[in-house]
C-alpha cells in the first residue's frame, strides 16, 4: 500500500472576478532547510480540472514533491471544483479559448497565492496541451516566472474550418491503417462494421491522412490550405525568449502536436535544436495526453533532471 | 451554498472529499459514485452543477468523494477493489451522520452505478437510489473497453503484444499483464487490478434491479440522433428488462452522451437534472418515514 500521505493539503484562493478557485498544495517530502524554496504551478489539464486528463498532473506532482518540490495544482473558474461556469459552446471552440488564453488571468491569481503563502526562490509553470499553452502565455505575461515547461503544446488555433480528419500525421496514420488492414480478414471485424458498431469516424481519419501528408490545415474559406497557427503562441514565445526565461518544451514522440511543432515553428525558425534558446524532450513512446502511468514518470523524471540542471532548486 | 474540499482519513489511506451544502442545514445527503475511468472526467462537472442546483435550492447536500487510487486520493487505480471502496463509502457515511446527516441517497453514473450497487452493504442506511445512464454489466463493459488499448498497443509497439483475452487472463492469473516495460491492463491509461476483476466477475451482471429495496430513480439517456452510434456510448436499457416495480421508476430524457468527448461542450445535462429533480421532490413530498439507521462504527 502507498503510504499516508500528510504533505498534501487543499487550498483555495479568488481569482480577480472574486471566483473561489480550489486546488492541492504538494508539499516536498524531504524538508532540507538547504535547499531553495521553490515551486511549480500545474493549472488546468486540457479542459479538465487540476488533476489533468488520465490522472497525470497527480502524479507528476507527488514525484515532484518526492523530488523535493512545492507543487501547486488548481482548476481554474468552470473546472474542477472551482466557482464559474463554461458556457455551452463547440468543443473546439473551448480549445480555441483556451489557446488565447481564457486561464491566464486565473494562472496570475495562482501566483499571487504563492507569493503571499511563502517566499519561493522560483516559480516554474507547466501543464500538458491546453494547460501548457495556458502556462507558455502565463509565463510570458507573468515576471514572477522563470522557468516554464510546456507539454504537448499546440502551435495551431483549433478551429471549426480545420480539417481534423487529416491532423494525423502521416507515419501515425500509417501504424493505424495497418491495425484496419489486419482486420480485413476478420469476420467479427466486418460483422461490427456492417452492423455499424464500428467508429467509422476513427477509420476515415487515419485513411484520409495517407493521402493527405501535409497533417492539419484549413480545410475552407479564405485561408484554405493554410496552417492555422496560433499568433498568441509565436508571440509568447518572442517575449519569453528575450527576457531569457528558461523553457523546456515536451513532446511524447508519438504526439502529432510533436509533428506540427517541428513543421510550424522548429524547422522555421531554428536550423538544429541546439540553436534554438530553449531545451526539448521527446519522451519515448509516449502520446499527446502522456495517457498512461509510465510515460507520465518518464516526462517528470526529465523534468527534474531539467530543473535539477538549471538548479531550480 | 457552501462548498468545501476536504481529505478523509478512513484509517486505510485518505479519501478527497468535496461538500457542497446548502446555506441552512438539511438532513439529506447525496453521495455521488462517479464513473470509473476517463468517463468520470467528462461526467465530473455535469455532476458537480447538479450538486450545486440541489445545494442552491437548499434540499440536499451533495458529497463528491474520489475512489481510492483515483482523483486526488491516496494510492493508484490498480488498487481500487469493492471491498476497500465499500469500507470507503461506510466511513464516509459515518462521518457526514456525526455532521448532521440522516438520509443519504446514493447516486451513480454509468459505471459508478455498478460500483455502488457492488459495494452497498448489508443494512446499509439508504433512502434512495438515483442511477444515470446506469452501466451494470461492468465485465462485458471492461471487454469492449480494451478495444481502445489494442489501438494504444500498436502506437506503442507497432504491434499487438496482447490481445483482449490475454490481457484479462493474465491479470487473473498474475495480477496483472505487462510487456516490454508497461502494464496492458488497463482502460483509457487507468489500471485495473486483479482483485478488482475477479470482483467483477462474481458480481450479479444482471440489468433486473427488482431487488432493490428502497425507492429507486432509472434516467436513461437517449442521445439526439445525430450523436448516436458512437464506440463505448451505449447506455444499458434497464427498464425493457426489469418487470415493473412500485420501487422503481425509469425515465428516458433525451440528453447528449455528457460522458464523451463530444462534437458540442456543455457542463450540464438539463434534461437528466430535471427528471432527477421532479422524482427528489416527489419523494419529499410522499414519505418521509424510514429515517436511515445510523451506523456504528462496530458495525463497520
Amino acid at each position: 500500500m502507498e503510504p499516508q500521505r500528510k504533505i498534501e493539503s487543499v487550498v483555495q484562493f479568488p481569482n480577480e472576478r472574486g471566483e473561489v478557485l480550489r486546488g492541492v498544495l504538494h508539499f516536498p517530502e524531504h524538508g532540507d532547510e538547504t535547499r531553495k524554496k521553490t515551486i511549480v504551478i500545474f493549472p488546468n489539464g486540457g479542459v479538465m480540472g487540476c488533476e489533468g486528463d488520465y490522472r497525470a498532473h497527480v502524479a507528476m506532482a507527488r514525484h515532484l514533491a518526492r523530488g523535493g518540490y512545492y507543487v501547486l495544482r488548481f482548476s481554474p473558474s468552470g473546472l474542477g471544483y472551482s466557482d464559474g461556469d463554461i458556457p455551452n459552446c463547440r468543443q473546439k471552440n473551448l480549445y480555441v479559448q483556451v489557446e488565447y488564453g481564457l486561464f491566464v488571468a486565473d494562472i496570475r491569481a495562482a501566483v499571487q497565492f504563492v507569493q503571499n503563502i511563502g517566499s519561493f526562490s522560483s516559480i516554474t509553470l507547466s501543464g500538458i496541451c491546453g494547460g501548457a499553452m495556458s502556462a507558455f502565455l502565463a509565463a510570458a505575461e507573468l515576471k514572477e516566472v522563470q522557468y516554464v515547461i510546456p507539454i504537448g503544446i499546440p502551435v495551431l488555433l483549433d478551429n471549426d474550418d480545420l480539417d481534423y480528419d487529416t491532423r494525423l500525421p502521416a507515419d501515425v496514420a500509417k501504424q493505424m491503417v495497418k491495425i484496419y488492414h489486419e482486420k480485413l480478414f476478420s469476420p467479427k471485424s466486418w460483422v461490427r462494421l456492417l452492423t455499424k458498431k464500428s467508429d467509422i469516424s476513427r477509420i476515415k481519419g487515419p485513411i484520409l491522412a495517407l493521402f493527405r501528408q501535409e497533417g492539419a490545415y484549413i480545410s475552407k474559406g479564405n485561408e484554405k490550405g493554410k496552417f492555422a497557427e496560433n499568433p498568441n503562441f509565436f508571440k509568447a514565445a518572442r517575449r519569453i525568449f528575450k527576457t531569457r526565461k528558461k523553457v523546456l518544451f515536451v513532446f511524447g514522440d508519438t504526439d502529432g502536436f510533436w509533428w506540427e511543432f517541428q513543421r510550424i515553428f522548429l524547422k522555421r525558425y531554428y536550423a538544429e535544436v541546439k540553436d534554438a534558446p530553449f531545451d526539448l524532450y521527446l519522451s519515448p513512446g509516449a502520446n499527446h495526453m502522456l495517457s498512461l502511468p509510465e510515460m507520465q514518470v518518464d516526462v517528470v523524471q526529465a523534468m527534474l533532471a531539467w530543473m535539477n540542471k538549471h538548479n531550480v532548486s | 451554498m457552501n462548498i468545501e474540499n476536504f481529505f478523509h482519513d478512513t484509517g486505510n489511506g485518505r479519501i478527497f472529499c468535496t461538500l457542497i451544502s446548502p446555506q441552512n442545514p438539511t438532513e439529506e445527503c447525496v453521495i455521488y459514485f462517479a464513473p470509473l475511468f476517463e468517463e468520470r472526467m467528462w461526467a465530473q462537472r455535469i455532476a458537480f452543477n447538479f450538486a450545486r442546483d440541489m445545494a442552491a435550492k437548499g434540499s440536499h447536500a451533495t458529497l463528491v468523494f474520489d475512489y481510492h487510487g483515483y482523483g486526488e486520493s491516496d494510492g493508484n487505480a490498480e488498487d481500487f477493489t469493492l471491498a476497500r471502496c465499500r469500507d470507503d463509502v461506510i466511513s464516509l457515511h459515518v462521518l457526514m451522520q456525526t455532521r448532521g446527516y440522516s438520509r443519504f441517497v446514493w447516486w451513480g453514473i454509468r459505471t459508478g452505478c455498478a460500483i455502488a450497487l457492488g459495494t452497498i452493504p448489508a443494512h446499509a442506511p439508504i433512502n434512495s437510489f438515483i442511477l444515470w445512464a446506469p452501466v451494470l454489466g461492468l465485465k462485458d463493459y471492461i471487454y469492449e473497453s480494451l478495444r481502445a488499448n489494442i489501438a494504444a498497443q500498436m502506437m506503442l509497439f507497432k504491434k499487438v503484444m496482447a490481445k483482449r483475452d490475454i490481457i484479462l487472463a493474465e491479470l487473473v492469473q498474475y495480477g496483472q499483464c505487462f510487456r516490454d516495460g508497461y502494464v496492458l491492463n488497463h482502460v483509457d491509461g487507468y489500471r485495473f487490478g486483479g482483485i478488482f476483476y475477479q470482483e467483477i466477475l462474481n458480481m450479479n451482471h444482471s440489468k433486473d434491479l427488482s431487488y432493490l429495496a428502497f425507492p429507486s430513480l432509472v434516467v436513461e439517456v437517449i442521445p439526439p440522433r445525430a450523436e448516436k452510434g458512437k464506440l463505448m456510448a451505449r447506455t444499458e436499457s434497464t427498464a425493457e428488462t426489469a418487470p415493473a416495480q412500485q420501487n422503481i421508476q425509469y425515465r428516458k430524457v433525451s440528453e447528449r452522451e455528457f460522458w464523451l468527448i463530444g462534437r458540442d461542450y456543455s457542463q450540464r445535462a438539463e434534461s437528466v437534472y430535471r427528471a432527477t429533480l421532479e422524482w427528489l421532490d416527489a419523494q419529499a413530498s410522499g414519505s418521509k418515514t424510514g429515517e436511515a439507521s445510523l451506523w456504528n462504527r462496530s458495525e463497520r
